[in-house]
């Protein structure tokens, strides 16, 4: 019998900044792992309230979270689960999306294109708006350009 | 205008309560001394000209008139007898005459007339409830010998028939030479008959005339009003002759009932034309002081008439001659002016004409009786109904220009309403399409996400080195630091200096996750083949194009295949699938994929809102002819008012939060339609679905039959399939 050599883990998460990505459709999160997975280390939330519960508990390393806007079997959409994770959610939001902060960059996915006003998602906190299908390098350039950003804004500050 | 026919109604029901009214039993009456001594000198000056000629012949007759009785036979007396009596002194040069009794003009009752107690005429008499002609009595010759000089007697005995009927307001008695009375009394006779008949005449011509219009008229209201008017017109002409006796004289068993309706009639066509002519009235205040004037005075008249003295029937018309006298000049000013303006139309000249008779018959009335002139009272009732007829007939077109008005509103708000449905409908088609757009590109962009980010992400696991290819023999050699390719000869072939640049690709990640990739654009690839196929589906379906491939399939085998596909479905739904089969060995004439799809849709369906419980139930069997397939869920369920759109295309109940262009369960309810079966669902909001397709196994109608693939089965069965 002959050993087969393993491929290196890609749920291993150790020097690969952490993601989250919000995402009601499997293939879509399996999709970004295929494309984002060397780079980064993806967490999926299918709901909002497992989204919440990521955040409550990794808020402090996430690196970036992306946000489907769509969620199908959520109690909240995007928009306002990304107000949540900004620490405003609605006045109807359930008991896990409260008292909440996040830091980190949240880059709308979504299919909604006309639907995302850029006030409504500048409003809602999130940085950038990208539509299905993705397209990674893209992606990987916002998240890029989100970080420099928040530096910058940081530092100036 | 509602006020006045309220009025008019009011009338019209105490009017006939009179006339049902049973006659009171009253005593004789015998007013003869009364009669003789209140009217021996009574209005000498009325008739001067006789009065002269009298005195000429020196006799002491006079002209008695019964004013002064008919106050007293007012009294409600029935069967009453009144006598009148004179006594005269006959010149002797008169003696050899025949002389002539002109009784001038009596109403309604049964007279005979006696010289020194000799009857020498009498009115017919009939019945005593039937209609008395008065001509009969209005003048009779005395003959000669029966009158001696010196003192004679003459008497009128008046029996009445009701003492209601008695009229007496315009009787005449004189006595004189033939020769000076018997013009006067042609005269008379003559006019009271051109008058009388002239009325009828004119009547019976707007009659005519109106029936003409009505034939010309297309408009079916206008038509009816016409109609309304020429009967009406038609009943006014029957009772002026059967109250006069004339045509028909006897058409009522009771007299008083003629009269009554024809008071009524024409009061309502009275207060009808007043109203005309009122909105002729530049004065709104005056014009609405004259109409309680009016109001007031009809109602008033009508009062007296049937409580106070029945002998004022005929003056009922006579305030309104009066009220109308008031206003006519300024009325007629303004109604000259606006018929000059629209160039003398025929309603309005015909109006104009019958309101001028109308005004001249007023003045007529008012003035004969003023000075107490022998008045000729059908003159008053034939013009005065005329010209209150042609006022109605204008009325009644305003009237139906009103209606006609009204109708064109009523059929205008219909169509707009028509419009705005039709508007809403296709805003709501709009926003359908819209929202089916919608949903159908996001449908589309997850498998697209995949196909198009799956082989790039694939194609970043492959590491690429740059070589050189043999032309020759396809070799490929990767350079070592330094060397030129144009210097070497191929180590395969020994071709030299053929080479192409190349690139050698090596898969260096992790396979494992190469193929889930594979596997995962396989599905998607699947999944966007699968949407593409509904929508074209749907586009037949709804174009009625859908064609199908009708063979026998034995029921079970199909159902195995959908099993499979429907398990597949359950799987990826991460959904239990239970399944039960009592097929035996039945046989449909169907298209197999479409049945196959029927079901998959149901499941995919059942699937996609299985709720928590994770479980679909699929069942299949044969109930009496009946192929039948149900697919159960323990789901949100559907509310009954949804029930019917989710079969529609594009329509999806709650589409924010579940996937899915909507069109699963529309297809299917149409393939099952052209199978010639039916789809249904029964669901309670909150307790899951169960969707049952029933199809009989000798299929004799379907849902569309101008549908091509119901063409084809009903084809295919007549060819001897089934």
């Amino acid at each position: 019998m002959k050993a087969i050599a393993s491929p290196p883990d890609r749920r291993r998460k150790e020097g690969r900044p952490l993601i989250l990505y919000v995402e009601d459709e499997l293939a879509n999160f399996q999709v970004a792992e295929l494309r984002l997975g060397k780079t980064y280390h993806l967490l999926r939330a299918a709901t909002s309230e497992d989204a919440c519960r990521i955040v409550r508990v990794h808020h402090a390393e996430l690196y970036a979270v992306l946000m489907d806007i769509r969620l199908v079997g959520s109690e909240l959409d995007g928009v306002e689960l990304a107000k949540a994770f900004r620490g405003r959610p609605g006045p109807s939001a359930p008991a896990y999306a409260r008292d909440l902060s996040l830091q980190a960059p949240i880059i709308f996915v979504t299919a909604h294109g006309a639907v995302l006003a850029p006030e409504v998602m500048a409003a809602a906190g999130g940085d950038t708006v990208l539509f299905k299908p993705v397209d990674f390098i893209k992606l990987m350039g916002a998240l890029t350009e989100a970080h420099l950003r928040r530096g910058r804004a940081a530092r100036s500050k | 205008m509602v006020w006045w026919l309220a009025a008019a109604v009011l009338a019209f029901a105490i009017g006939i309560g009179a006339t049902l009214r049973p006659p009171r039993q009253t005593p004789r009456v015998d007013l003869t001394r009364t009669a003789w001594e209140g009217s021996s000198d009574a209005r000498s000056s009325v008739w001067p000209a006789l009065g002269a000629a009298a005195e000429a012949t020196g006799g002491s007759w006079h002209p008695v008139s019964l004013d002064s009785v008919s106050e007293q036979l007012s009294l409600p007396a029935t069967d009453a007898r009144a006598w009148l009596r004179t006594r005269f002194t006959l010149p002797s040069e008169l003696a050899t005459q025949e002389l002539f009794v002109f009784l001038g003009w009596t109403y309604s009752g049964v007279r005979t007339l006696y010289v020194n107690g000799v009857e020498i005429a009498s009115s017919r008499h009939t019945q005593h409830l039937t209609a008395v002609p008065t001509e009969d009595i209005l003048g009779a010759v005395i003959p000669r010998g029966l009158i001696a000089p010196g003192e004679n007697e003459i008497s009128l005995r008046i029996d009445y028939v009701w003492a209601a009927d008695v009229d007496l307001t315009d009787p005449r008695f004189l006595l004189g030479p033939r020769a000076a009375l018997e013009r006067f009394y042609l005269l008379n006779w003559s006019l009271n008959q051109i008058f009388r008949r002239g009325a009828v005449l004119l009547l019976l011509g707007l009659c005519v005339v109106l029936v003409a219009l009505t034939r010309m008229t297309r408009d079916p209201i206008a038509r009816r009003i016409q109609w309304t008017a020429s009967a009406l017109m038609l009943a006014v002409v029957l009772m002026l002759e059967t109250s006069a006796g004339e045509l028909i004289p006897a058409l009522s068993p009771n007299r008083h009932l003629p009269a009554t309706l024809t008071l009524i009639a024409g009061s309502v066509a009275g207060l009808l034309s007043m109203e005309f002519f009122l909105t002729y009235w530049p004065a709104p205040r005056l014009r609405l002081a004259s109409r309680w004037l009016n109001g007031a005075a009809a109602l008033g008249m009508l009062a007296a008439w049937m409580f106070a003295g029945h002998g004022l029937v005929i003056d009922v018309y006579l305030p309104y001659a009066a009220a109308f006298g008031v206003l006519c000049p300024s009325v007629w000013a303004v109604a000259v002016r606006e018929l000059r303006k629209s160039g003398w139309p025929p309603l309005g000249t015909i109006l104009f004409v019958a309101s001028l008779a109308y005004i001249g018959s007023a003045a007529y009335e008012l003035v004969t009786d003023a000075l107490g002139l022998p008045s000729y009272r059908l003159f008053s009732y034939g013009i005065t109904t005329c010209a209150w007829l042609a006022g109605s007939v204008v009325v009644a077109e305003f009237l139906k220009l009103g209606q006609v008005n009204e109708r064109l509103n009523v059929e205008l708000s219909r169509i707009n309403g028509d419009l705005q449905a039709a508007l809403e409908r296709s805003r709501e088609v709009e926003r359908l399409k819209m929202q089916f757009l919608a949903s159908v590109t996001h449908e589309l962009r997850t498998p697209l996400n995949v196909i198009v980010n799956v082989p790039e992400g694939l194609i970043e696991d492959f590491a690429s080195t740059p070589c050189v290819r043999c032309r020759s023999c396809d070799s490929r050699f990767e350079l070592e630091a330094g060397e030129r390719a144009d210097d070497l000869a191929c180590a395969q072939c020994g071709a030299r200096a053929a080479w192409d640049m190349a690139s050698d690709n090596r898969f260096v990640g992790d396979g494992d996750a190469a193929v889930e990739a594979l596997r995962l654009l396989e599905r998607s690839s699947k999944h966007l083949l699968t949407i593409v196929d509904d929508l074209l589906d749907s586009s037949r379906l709804e174009a009625g194009h859908m064609q199908l491939t009708l063979r026998r399939e034995p029921l079970a085998d199909v159902f195995q295949e959908a099993l499979q596909l429907s398990r597949e479905i359950a799987n990826d739904g991460g959904v239990e699938l239970v399944a039960s089969e009592r097929l035996g060995d039945a046989t449909l004439l169907c298209d197999r994929v479409r049945l196959v799809q029927i079901i998959t849709n149901l499941v995919a369906n059942a699937v996609r809102f299985a709720g928590d419980e994770r479980r679909v139930q699929l069942g299949a069997d044969i109930e009496s002819g009946l192929a039948r397939f149900s697919v159960k869920d323990w789901g949100p369920g559907i509310h009954p008012r949804d029930q019917a759109a989710i079969f529609q295309i594009f329509r999806q109940i709650g589409a924010q939060q579940h996937r899915g262009a909507g069109l699963g369960l529309a297809i299917a309810k149409r393939l099952v339609g052209l199978h010639g079966g039916e789809l249904s669902v029964e669901s309670e909001p909150g307790r899951g679905a169960t969707f049952r397709v029933v199809i009989p196994l000798q299929a004799a109608s379907a849902e569309r039959p101008e549908d091509s693939g119901v063409r084809a089965l009903a084809e295919a069965r007549r060819s001897g399939g089934v």
